[in-house]
């Protein structure tokens, strides 16, 4: 599972906004938002090659990063089950 | 129960000692049967349907989940008359590892098998981080999804953090040392030129000049970008040289060290070709930022250039011309704005771009567009730039600025553009 978001800057001002939010559950996709954002006219590097939204979302938005890389269009993982990102688990340990 | 010997110890195995354990036994079934039946009356038919097959210290723990008492279970919850040995009862199972609401979110989604599973193997403290964290996710995540999708995505995220810790993964090797970008004698002499021949412009000055009032790490991505404010309503980004370090860039036949420096040799070619490239570009020069020296381009508006898919764009021609002359790799729907209220696009990220023969080409949508259509041939305002750039001594300041061989093969596609009168398709000069 995993839930990845897409931030673009607020241009002549401070912060960003969540233009898009991508979650995958048991590789079925839901996107809320600008759906634009999510397409197939852009694959990512993923470890078995390049791969589309529709090969499989979950691979192609953990690996999101490797095409969009930009600061105009952020991916920030908000929990990935795979890795382990946004448990939080350690948040707090000394 | 005793482990030595049978079933029972030699000082458990009197008749009283069998009676007082059948009587727990009775006790237990009882508080079992009492728990799923509460259960099953109150909406919670999976749990009950899992308490019955385990042990009835799990029943305990679903009473003490949902802080439910003897009136509302019909059965007296009072320990059992003497246990081994005549001393007190055991203690009540512990009570759910989170506060009153984190207990009552654990019963509402049914996860008190997969918490008490994750408490037991990592811990009181961080199965309530973990509850903690699952209720800060329900508005906007969980909350989201259809319920039968929301259920199964929350037992998913406790399970995994239980798969985490029974199977912990050993911490990745760290990555093998790369050369320090100060110790690369070619690179400080590419940034030297970059510096010595920034700074004639005021827009430059500007980016120069300006002492940030903020800097915001831009989140994500494969490189750490900083959002810089440099006024009122003026911000930029700076992409330092230190922290470059990854995999993907070698995947493009690039050094990820070069990348600040091909953001600022783009701007410097637009910049000298002049309009309308100049406009294409965002301005960039070497400075530091809080400490760290690397590129630092001015933020441009407009949306992803994909919202505006289909639209005839009076810039892509000159998009084209100039990714041709770059040998862009990397030029998706992503990888440009376009700002309606100007009419303009901006092409953004130059990381992957002066590319050399052979090296490895994603995407370049503008030039492939262009060439393949009936526009490929170029303007004479074209061919008077390639041959002004071909004629300049330092080839418009990017002499010393890249590596020698990505300058060559950049003189190589001016030299076949003017020979062949066309934009060609990427990777093809």
């Amino acid at each position: 599972m995993i839930i990845v978001e897409l931030r673009t800057p607020r241009v002549g001002e401070d912060g960003y906004d969540v233009a898009t939010t991508i979650r995958v559950v048991d590789g079925q996709a839901d996107v809320s938002g600008d759906e634009q954002l999510v397409t197939d006219l852009v694959e990512v590097h993923g470890p078995q090659g390049r791969v589309s939204f529709s090969d499989d979302p979950e691979v192609w938005a953990r690996y999101l990063h490797t095409a969009y890389r930009t600061p105009y269009l952020v991916p920030v993982t908000i929990l990935d089950t795979e890795t382990g990102e946004g448990l939080d688990l350690d948040a707090g340990d000394q | 129960m005793c482990r030595t010997g049978g079933r029972r110890c030699p000082g458990c195995n009197g008749a009283t000692a069998r009676a007082k354990h059948n009587e727990r036994r009775r006790k237990n079934r009882a508080i079992k049967a009492a728990a799923l039946a509460w259960a099953r009356a109150n909406g919670h038919e999976e749990t009950a349907g899992r308490l019955e097959h385990l042990p009835p210290i799990e029943a305990k723990r679903f009473i003490a989940v949902h802080q439910l008492g003897e009136a509302q279970l019909g059965i007296s919850l009072g320990p059992v008359s003497g246990h081994r040995g005549g001393g007190p009862a055991a203690a009540p199972p512990p009570p759910a590892p989170a506060g009153t609401a984190g207990a009552a979110f654990i019963a509402r989604h049914g996860l008190e098998s997969d918490v008490a599973a994750l408490a037991q193997v990592a811990g009181e403290a961080k199965a309530r981080r973990l509850v903690d964290r699952l209720q800060q996710l329900e508005p906007k995540m969980f909350g989201r999804m259809p319920s039968v999708i929301a259920r199964g995505a929350r037992k998913q995220m406790v399970r995994a953090a239980v798969g985490r810790f029974q199977n912990p993964r050993p911490p990745a090797p760290p990555p093998p040392p790369g050369p320090d970008w100060r110790d690369d004698a070619r690179l400080l002499q590419q940034i030297t030129t970059a510096q010595g021949s920034q700074g004639r412009l005021p827009v430059e000055r500007l980016l120069l000049d300006s002492e940030p009032t903020s800097s915001t790490p831009v989140g994500g991505g494969t490189n750490t970008t900083v959002r810089v404010r440099l006024g009122a309503g003026q911000y930029a980004y700076h992409k330092p040289f230190d922290g470059l370090h990854d995999s993907l860039p070698a995947g493009f036949g690039q050094d990820s060290s070069q990348q600040p420096v091909h953001e600022v040799a783009a701007w410097r070619l637009a910049e000298r070709l002049g309009p309308p490239w100049e406009d294409l570009v965002a301005p960039c020069v070497l400075r530091e930022v809080d400490g760290k020296l690397g590129s630092l381009s001015m933020e441009r508006a407009g949306d992803q250039l994909i919202r505006h898919q289909g639209k005839s764009l009076r810039d892509a021609p000159d998009a084209a011309f100039f990714d041709a002359l770059i040998g862009q790799q990397d030029r998706h729907v992503m990888n440009a704005l376009y700002d309606s209220s100007q009419n303009r696009v901006t092409l953004i990220d130059h990381g992957y771009a002066f590319s050399r023969p052979g090296d490895y080409i994603n995407y370049s949508n503008f030039q492939n567009e262009r060439a393949g259509s009936g526009a490929a041939a170029l303007t004479s305002a074209e061919r008077g730039k390639l041959r002004e750039l071909l004629d300049s001594p330092d080839t418009f300041g990017l002499a010393g600025l890249l590596q020698p061989d990505r300058l060559a093969a950049l003189r190589q596609r001016a030299e076949h553009m003017l020979a062949t009168g066309r934009v060609m398709h990427a990777g093809t000069a």
